[in-house]
């Protein structure tokens, strides 16, 4: 009944919200998210006990649990001796646990029944209780030297050939008969760890894996890595930091997406961007996620370099295949990265000097064991050279990012992390304009177990993205415009994992997201101009939104070979424009259903399946070819000419490990269908357009692949080849007459080989070749005369190619010596090493005479543009 | 090292280490062969002008275009229609007293190889011309005048506008390339064009064009036309900007053939434009 009470209490202060605060959006999707809640919270709670440190005799601990706790104790004093004293090192100990440690040193048994503990010797006596078939084995996986949560980790029983992976949050559960089981737990880069296990009741363990990076008499001690044929993942791979640090880094700054485009199926198309096109899908087709927060531009300094500063991270998951169920709102890939937890167990400080940027990281424990801090700080430092000269013109150039992190474990059943991003980017060219853009986002995450087998997180989410562009004001140039651009998102998520079998995994949520977009802000006057003006204006596209999902997914062991996952996600997407809501029959509604399937072949080999369907009610308005996006445009589901987008993917694969999981190999192919997808007109500027949504132009699209990855992942030589052949298609009838044409980052051929080789504990060395087909472009195929200018002709939209693209990096870093406390290395790099003039465009320019001037009379000719040349880089990295 | 010169060591270094090479044409398909219409009619007494030449081949780049000769041109405001006439190859002229109205809306006709070529664009007014010119300091502080700056492509402005700044006489002028040395050249007359833009165009502004300073003495004068552009024609100016000087950037658009006001496969464009001319003197800074 209090329930109910407190459940309409909140439904009637929903509704008195809804009327008073209509725009306070998120304030309302909160209490929505948290109603249903609200009686599961009350389902629960761990039974306690709070005692000193030290020596206690048994009839003390008995007398502090009667006293704590309304429970009935029975024993036979004569069976118990109550004298018999224990050392207890913690001050609180579960109720059950307790006992156990009595039970365990006096020789006796206990049992729970209702508020009633019996306390005997042998034989049981019989009591109505009926013994449990199944007991929960559940905790969390932990790396030992700085005690952070495992996302992936393998824990096992290989005697029943069952087992599961640790959640994002490090937590797993298993569900079994009792009886004593040989455990084993398995991460990437760690020593695996079996254990013994007496599982004659549930049990909660924390358990810590120890790196393994120590070189025994020359041979490298090596993970025990979890087969990939033994997951389900399929189109899901898996990148740590040890990974990003082992490739060699541009300008020595090791960029995590710079290493995801190396991964077959993924692609960038212009010279050193960390743009990525994952599987024929554009670059606002992927949802990019820091701590659960989506990051709507990565890019710092014009996309040469990422907003994620490898110091800060943990690792990444990129989802280019079947999505899970918690995911979506994005048609093409999830790029899941997780920012550190900090070192709960003691100080540490790390950072690197390079030639364009430093960093510095510091963690270390609030509370030692139970809660843990990381700040890490990165900022390019070329504005302070411009600056030595007080004449400097007013030039700028430089980027900044912080990333910070708290985290508390509450108890074992609760846990708190909050973290957060904020990084700007300036750019100021003499008097005659500036760009200033920035990402904040901020995570707060509430990790509860409500049993042992029902883990959950609420989270509660922000993210802002802005660009502000100005042409300065100056006596030699115009007046002053500046053009302003935001995208702001701010929400809820609840997401459960139900354990109720090891053949089982339950999985469902909720969320709910309050989205503000502002295209941009300019006056009316400047588009006077324009006589067939009739779109709305730029400041007129402000909009809100609110975006809702809920989804279930299971995870169902078939038979012992055949493992299925299924889902199904519903998504909603509701309008705000001009104050007006737009009503749930016209909002768009959609159901993405999805499914994997793996079938063992093998002890080391798979088959892999899945289908999946997702809607996206954003889009991302490109203004040019490049991978730079950060003055691009987000746009919603609002215009009518942009209806919310929609894929379909089909994938199916092929896994083997081989050399007792030394080679890792897998072949994968898709077929995507794509549609309402929105590409430009020709010449189609967005910046301070307002009637660019009336340009945009809507059709379909076709994406398929094969993508086939060798991974060597154990051993002095590491790394992976890979050789990826795709094509991305568009069709459009307004563009290229209405014919398909191919993306711009259409590349069909793609190969990749990615190594490192640790020499010996103080060098390492790495090295990265890629070839692929040059990119997809419009070229000209004739000219015309006008005005002394000499003008193109094109023939069809992406028609030609532009030459091969290869690029080599190499990378040395030398390490201190091993007995040194504080370790430290240098990083030598070289970006581009034999110098190659990879296009970026084919285009009409002026002919240069010797003195790089256009010659006179002015010439035109047909000339490629490239970027970076050969980058050298020396970095000192340090760690104490 | 100078700071102009450290920003582009920096700004080079870091992400614009951007080179443009020459490639050798390649005929990727047939050459093309399209009527090309460069025309237009000004509120300036005099004849006005239709240049027809032909579209060419990559392998033509930069030899002069192909003139279409034998073509029959007039101009129609409506009421009246002028009949051009052709005075050099490919060049036709209207009468010297056609003078184009603002308001008035002209359609040209061509009839060429047996097939008619049509185009019509309406002439607007580009409005006050209350701009004043900013004279600055001479780069010489000996030298008797004062100099002011030309930037091929300005932008922020009400209203696109195309300007053509005519020097009298003999005079002196400074290019000065960002971050380089003045250089002081004695040269005749001559006339600058460059233009105006309503929008911030990012390809345009990253062209990192110079600024050219422009020093002139004392007493000489200083014409500034001011043609107006209508909506239609800037469009196409902007696509004819982003396919030539614009094109090669960070951020440029997708690539495409120009809009045209004509029709039946003609490309080019007739325009027409509202000129105002102000004259200043260079005052002695």
């Amino acid at each position: 009944m209090e329930k109910q009470s407190s459940y309409m209490e909140l439904v009637v202060l929903y509704l008195k919200m809804k009327t008073y605060m209509k725009y306070h959006i998120l304030s309302l999707q909160i209490a929505l998210l948290l109603i249903p809640f609200l009686g599961l919270t009350q389902t629960y709670a761990p039974k306690l006990i709070y005692l000193s440190q030290g020596q206690h005799t048994v009839g003390e601990l008995l007398e502090i649990i009667e006293t704590q706790h309304p429970l009935t104790l029975a024993y036979s004093k004569n069976d118990i001796p109550l004298d018999s004293s224990l050392t207890l090192n913690k001050q609180e100990y579960e109720i059950e646990e307790l006992l156990l440690k009595i039970s365990e040193k006096n020789g006796l048994r206990f049992q729970i029944s209702n508020e009633k503990i019996i306390l005997f010797k042998a034989p049981i006596p019989e009591i109505k209780h009926v013994k449990p078939t199944k007991y929960t084995f559940s905790g969390y996986v932990l790396f030992q030297p700085n005690g952070e949560h495992l996302y992936g980790a393998a824990v096992s029983i290989p005697l029943l050939k069952v087992g599961t992976y640790t959640n994002e949050y490090g937590f797993f559960s298993l569900s079994l008969p009792p009886d004593t089981y040989e455990v084993k737990v398995q991460f990437p880069g760690c020593k695996s760890l079996t254990f013994k296990l007496v599982l004659d009741r549930d049990t909660l363990r924390n358990i810590s894996l120890s790196p393994n990076t120590e070189l025994v008499d020359d041979v490298i001690i090596i993970a025990d890595e979890e087969a990939n044929s033994q997951t389900l993942d399929m189109g899901i791979d898996r990148l740590s930091v040890a990974d990003l640090k082992d490739m060699p880094p541009m300008l020595g700054e090791a960029d995590p997406i710079r290493a995801v485009q190396l991964l077959p199926g993924v692609k960038t198309v212009s010279e050193g961007s960390t743009g990525m096109f994952v599987r024929g899908g554009d670059m606002g087709q992927n949802l990019i996620l820091l701590d659960e927060a989506p990051v709507y531009n990565p890019s710092h300094l014009l996309g040469f370099f990422s907003v994620f500063n490898t110091d800060a991270i943990q690792g990444l998951e990129l989802y280019k295949g079947t999505m899970p169920a918690q995911y979506g709102g994005r048609l093409s890939s999830v790029l899941d990265i997780r920012m550190k937890e900090g070192n709960n167990k003691k100080f540490e400080a790390s950072g690197g000097i390079g030639l364009l940027a430093s960093r510095l990281t510091v963690e270390g424990p609030i509370k030692k064991g139970k809660s843990s801090f990381m700040l890490s700080g990165r900022r390019t430092y070329g504005d302070v050279f411009l600056k030595i000269n007080p004449n400097d013109g007013g030039n700028d150039l430089y980027f900044y990012d912080l990333n910070a992190k708290v985290n508390f474990r509450i108890n074992e059943r609760n846990r708190l992390f909050v973290s957060g991003y904020f990084g700007r980017d300036r750019l100021r060219y003499f008097d005659q304009y500036s760009i200033n853009w920035g990402n904040a986002t901020g995570t707060v995450r509430w990790n509860h177990l409500f049993s042992k087998k029902l883990f959950a997180n609420f989270s509660l989410i922000y993210t802002d993205y802005f660009y502000e562009n100005s042409v300065l004001p100056s006596d030699v140039t115009t007046q002053a415009v500046t053009l302003f651009a935001n995208i702001r998102t701010a929400g809820a998520k609840a997401d459960f994992t139900f354990y109720p079998h090891p053949k089982h995994q339950l999985r469902w949520g909720m969320e709910s997201f309050h989205n503000h977009f502002f295209p941009g802000d300019t006056a009316k006057s400047l588009l006077s101009v324009i006589p067939d003006f009739d779109g709305p204006y730029i400041h007129d596209l402000e909009t809100n939104a609110l975006t809702y999902a809920l989804y279930l997914s299971h995870r169902f062991e078939i038979a012992p070979k055949i493992l299925l996952e299924y889902g199904l996600r519903a998504s909603m997407f509701q309008t705000i424009w001009n104050g007006d809501f737009t009503d749930w029959k016209s909002s768009p509604k959609n159901i993405s259903p999805r499914a994997n399937l793996r079938i063992n072949t093998g002890e080391a080999s798979a088959v892999k399946a899945g289908f999946h369907r997702n809607f996206q009610y954003m889009h991302l308005i490109r203004n040019s070819t490049l991978s730079f996006s950060s003055l691009d445009v987000w746009l919603p589901s609002i215009f009518g000419a942009v209806n919310p987008q929609r894929a379909d993917q089909l994938s199916a694969g092929y896994y083997r490990e081989l050399r007792e999981h030394v080679f890792a190999f897998s072949i994968e192919g898709y077929y995507k269908w794509l549609d309402h997808l929105v590409d430009v007109k020709d010449h189609l500027i967005i910046l301070q357009n307002s009637n660019f949504p009336n340009h945009l132009q809507e059709g379909r699209g076709r994406a398929y692949g094969v993508e086939i990855l060798l991974r060597k992942q154990k051993g002095r030589l590491k790394g992976w080849v890979s050789y990826n052949w795709s094509r991305s298609f568009l069709e459009i009838p307004e563009i290229n007459n209405g014919q398909p044409y191919p993306t711009f980052f259409d590349r069909p051929h793609d190969f990749s080989l990615v190594l490192s080789y640790q020499k010996s504990d103080r060098w390492e060395f790495a090295g990265n070749w890629q070839i692929s087909s040059g990119g997809a472009v419009t070229l000209p195929i004739g000219a015309y005369e006008y005005q002394g200018r000499e003008i193109p002709i094109y023939s069809s939209r992406n028609g030609e190619r532009l030459p091969t693209y290869h690029r080599l990096d190499l990378s040395a870093t030398l390490h201190a010596k091993a007995h040194r406390k504080n370790r430290s290395s240098w990083v030598f790099s070289v970006y581009n090493a034999y110098y190659r003039k990879n296009a970026l465009s084919v285009n009409f320019s002026p002919r240069l005479g010797p003195d790089r001037i256009p010659v006179t009379p002015q010439e035109t000719v047909l000339s490629k543009t490239w970027l970076l040349a050969v980058l050298p880089s020396i970095t000192y990295n340090f760690n104490f | 090292m100078d700071s102009p010169k450290i920003f582009l060591l920096v700004f080079c270094l870091v992400c614009l280490i951007s080179c443009v090479q020459e490639l050798e044409p390649d005929s990727l398909v047939d050459p093309v062969s399209l009527l090309v219409v460069d025309g237009a009619i000004t509120t300036q007494e005099g004849p006005q002008t239709v240049k027809l030449t032909l579209s060419k081949s990559l392998e033509a780049l930069n030899e002069p275009a192909v003139p279409v000769s034998g073509a029959e041109v007039s101009v129609s405001d409506g009421s009246r229609t002028w009949h051009f006439t052709e005075n050099e190859p490919g060049i036709y002229q209207s009468n010297p007293s056609m003078q184009g109205k603002v308001g008035e809306t002209y359609s040209l006709t061509i009839v060429s190889e047996g097939k008619t070529y049509t185009a019509s664009e309406k002439l607007y007014s580009g409005g006050d011309f209350d701009e004043e010119l900013l004279f600055h300091p001479p780069p010489d502080p000996d030298y008797k005048g004062a100099s002011f700056a030309i930037i091929d492509h300005q932008f922020g402005f009400d209203e696109p506008h195309q300007w053509e700044v005519i020097v009298d006489d003999t005079a002196y002028y400074r290019p000065s390339r960002t971050g380089g040395d003045s250089v002081l050249v004695e040269v005749a007359s001559r006339t600058f064009t460059y233009y105006t833009h309503p929008l911030i165009e990012p390809n345009g502004l990253f062209t990192f064009s110079p600024t050219n300073y422009y020093g002139y003495p004392a007493g000489l004068g200083i014409t500034f036309r001011r043609l107006s552009i209508s909506g239609l024609h800037y469009r196409y100016l902007r696509a004819l900007f982003s396919e030539t000087e614009w094109r090669g950037g960070l951020f440029d658009t997708p690539p495409g053939n120009l809009p045209t006001n004509l029709s039946d496969g003609a490309i080019g464009y007739f325009s027409t434009h509202e000129v105002k001319e102000k004259r200043y003197r260079v005052p002695d800074l």
